[in-house]
């Protein structure tokens, strides 16, 4: 213990430490800047970094970086599975969360969808008697409470990548698009039919072709997101 | 349910047809009947049991519980609780938890903190119940039937006490026997399974067993609501679902909803 | 000391009884049909429990199967709204697990177990309400839902709680008594004074325990026999339903 005077750094008792704050308006400014960007899929595209084959260790492997979003995917497998015969391969799912902001039920949640995304896409019967385990990992992520949906369809965007990257067969390349105002997002193969569908908001439907208009828009951006997922893969990366 | 490849592809092929032949004989927009029972737990505010004709059960208890307003604005503390337990599966199971949460999210966001409010300062908090004792195909609908049912009646304690409690510290006291039953409008959940170009309501473990791929959507008071998802029915036989039978599901559901409220109102 | 008299001067109960009646008992069996090999439902004063009863059948994994007996598999799930106050009970405390193993012990002696080698019986019990009693009800209720499956049985174990005040023995405790009596719990074999399960979990006088026992035993045969009028009932309906067609 110094026998220093701490009063005469640490100041008088009642100090608060100044915080500039945002003005109202400039967060509204900033708030609507990015809901725009979030209706703009171009622009999106042309923010966001991919690089496959990174984690040697995997069979494959995908970093996406997007806006202040960092995932990494990695894929184990087809690999043998102990016990009885099975038909087809079973697919686990796995998501670490490094920045811990998302809760297990979410997790779970995230898992759940990317799982039942993908049992659709790959072709399970080509593998029999073996598994074939996804290991996602978030290393950063912005804004989840606005945009946790957001996250999702990145990360199935990355699982994608990272399952071209390990040679396992699918059927199409998945893309997944979101829709802010809704908080949907839905994951598209064959330029329009749906393999994954979440959509979880306090909005009323009270019109049915509202939703019809939802799935339109996301259909269309998915086929954006789409070609320049195969740029990318042609581009030879 | 384990079904030959023979039993799949007859099942498979008569729910292709236009209509669909579904193996119980059920028209699209039909349901299974449904046995119902309210108001057998004495010691909870409401519950009620649904019992399916393939011999799935669930209960449902209602308790509440006065709790400080302020501890839900702070978020220490939620004005519904829910809480499932499934025969046979464990309470951390991946396919629990996600009940849980979209039962959560839709219960936090259509029952209204006034309906539940007592004081100024003191509120009522909801724990909804959900015991499961067998199903066999998937619980959600069941669940929210049962749930819609135990939540309709709910009797709770009738406050004596005055309501403004902002000037003077009150604790709020309650009549020693009378009731006022909760007045809420109570969402729903319906399950619709894709087989091929075809729809159907409430698929029993065959249909599931078949079917290509299935979407819960919520309904509230006449209209569609969140969650809006797809569901894995079965292990691995999964396909893609075209827009335009999402699209009419959702139709579907929208024209069913207030006759399947309207039956189970009448059930109480 | 407790805020009721337990058992007033005058020889009546907190809920009116006295000290040798039982609390309504009421029984249905084969409950849930469609969906187990057997089941049943007791109501024990105001505890309601629910019995289901899966097998013989086979093993889900290698490691359970005994060559020789069937094997036995219970879960008790007590709901987190059965008690007024809500609590939510894990399935891995230490009171419900004690509890699963004294049943196993019991029905391992009862049910004739080396008739089903290779085979495991799984019995599910969900207790709705609790209000006392929880060993005595929930033995009931495996009883009536074992019989409903047609398992084979030496004979009824019939339960009931006895408890010891103020030098009077009570039978069949409510929760209020139970948390302020010294109690125990019997299974009684049939008509028999054999007992399969004897729980006592705080003192009573040694040279009182033959009086408490003695009236604990004459409430098992009184429930025996209104398990035994419904088993009858359910097996006249069945019997009916057979010769109409």
């Amino acid at each position: 213990m110094s026998t220093l005077d701490r009063r005469r750094i640490l100041g008088p008792a009642n100090v608060k430490p100044l915080i500039f704050g945002l003005s109202s308006s400039q967060s509204k400014q900033e708030n609507k800047i990015e809901e725009e960007e979030e209706e703009d899929i171009n622009s999106q595209i042309s923010k966001t970094f991919i690089k496959t084959g990174l984690i040697t260790n995997a069979n494959g492997s995908s970093y996406l970086e997007y806006n202040g979003n960092i995932i990494s995917v990695s894929i184990y497998g087809p690999r043998p599975v102990r016990g009885t015969f099975t038909e087809k391969t079973s697919l686990d799912v796995h998501l670490d969360d490094n920045t811990e902001t998302i809760s297990d039920l979410l997790n779970k949640k995230f898992c759940n969808y990317i799982e039942n995304n993908f049992t659709t896409v790959i072709n399970l019967n080509k593998y029999p008697k073996s598994g074939i385990s996804i290991f996602i990992n978030v290393l950063s992520i912005n804004n989840f409470q606005k945009y946790k949906y957001k996250l999702l369809s990145l990360i199935s965007d990355a699982t994608t990548i990272a399952l071209i990257n390990s040679g396992i067969e699918i059927i199409d390349i998945v893309s997944s698009t979101f829709d802010l105002n809704s908080n949907t997002v839905i994951s598209f193969i064959k330029s329009n039919e749906i393999v994954g569908l979440l959509s979880d908001s306090n909005k009323i439907y009270k019109d049915v072709n509202d939703f019809n208009k939802i799935i339109k828009k996301l259909g269309n951006d998915s086929n954006i997101v789409k070609n320049s997922l195969i740029n990318y893969l042609m581009s030879g990366n | 349910m384990i079904l030959s490849v023979a039993e799949r592809s007859y099942l498979y092929e008569s729910l292709k047809q236009s209509p669909p032949i579904r193996p119980d004989g059920r028209s699209v927009k039909q349901f299974r009947p449904i046995q119902t029972n309210v108001g057998f737990l004495e010691s909870s505010n409401g519950s009620a049991k649904i019992t399916l004709s393939d011999g799935s059960e669930c209960i449902v208890s209602i308790k509440s519980k006065v709790i400080e307003k302020a501890s839900i604005e702070s978020g220490r503390d939620t004005l519904v609780d829910v809480d499932i337990e499934v025969a046979g599966q464990r309470d951390d199971s991946s396919f629990i938890l996600n009940l849980i949460s979209t039962l959560k999210s839709i219960y936090s966001n259509y029952i209204s903190q006034e309906s539940l409010s007592l004081t100024n300062r003191f509120t009522y908090k909801l724990f909804i119940d959900i015991l499961v004792i067998s199903n066999y195909s998937y619980p959600l609908t069941l669940i929210s039937f049962t749930s819609y049912l135990a939540l309709k009646n709910t009797y709770l304690p009738k406050l004596t006490s005055s309501v403004d409690d902002k000037e003077i510290e009150e604790q709020p006291t309650f009549h020693d026997y009378e009731f006022v039953k909760l007045q809420i409008q109570v969402p729903i959940i319906f399950t619709v399974a894709i087989i091929d170009n075809n729809y159907i309501i409430d698929p029993n473990s065959q249909e599931m067993e078949v079917s290509d791929n299935g979407i819960i959507i919520g309904w509230y008071d006449g209209n569609i609501i969140s969650p809006i998802e797809n569901v894995k029915l079965n292990d691995g036989n999964s396909k893609s679902i075209k827009p335009e039978l999402i699209i009419k599901s959702i139709e579907l559901v929208k024209s069913l909803g207030q006759s399947v409220i309207e039956s189970l109102n009448a059930a109480e | 000391m407790s805020r009721f008299e337990i058992y007033s001067p005058e020889g009546l109960r907190v809920d009116g009884r006295r000290w040798n009646e039982l609390r309504r008992f009421e029984c249905r069996i084969n409950t849930h049909p469609d969906s187990s090999d057997g089941s049943s439902y007791v109501e024990q004063g105001n505890s309601k429990v629910i019995c289901i009863v899966n097998g013989p059948m086979e093993p889900s994994s290698k490691a359970e199967m005994s060559t020789s007996k069937a094997t036995l598999k219970i879960s008790l799930n007590v709901t987190p709204f059965s008690s007024i106050d809500r609590k939510k009970r894990s399935k891995n405390e230490r009171r419900i697990q004690e509890i699963v193993t004294s049943l196993k012990r019991t029905f391992e002696q009862s049910i004739i177990v080396n008739k089903y080698p290779r085979t495991t019986i799984s019995i599910t019990l969900h207790v709705l309400a609790l209000d006392g009693g929880l060993l005595s009800s929930i033995t009931n209720a495996i009883t009536l839902a074992l019989i409903d499956a047609g398992i084979a049985m030496y004979d009824y174990i019939s339960s009931v709680s006895a408890g010891f005040y103020n030098n009077t023995p009570l039978l069949d405790l409510n929760q209020l008594e139970e948390s302020d009596v010294s109690f125990l719990t019997i299974g009684v074999v049939g008509k028999s004074e054999k007992l399969a399960l004897l729980l006592l979990e705080n003192k009573i006088p040694l040279d009182q325990l033959e009086s408490v026992l003695a009236i604990a035993i004459a409430g098992g045969h009184r429930i025996r026999d209104l398990m035994d009028k419904e088993v009858r009932r359910h097996g006249d309906l069945r019997l009916s339903k057979l010769a109409n067609k």
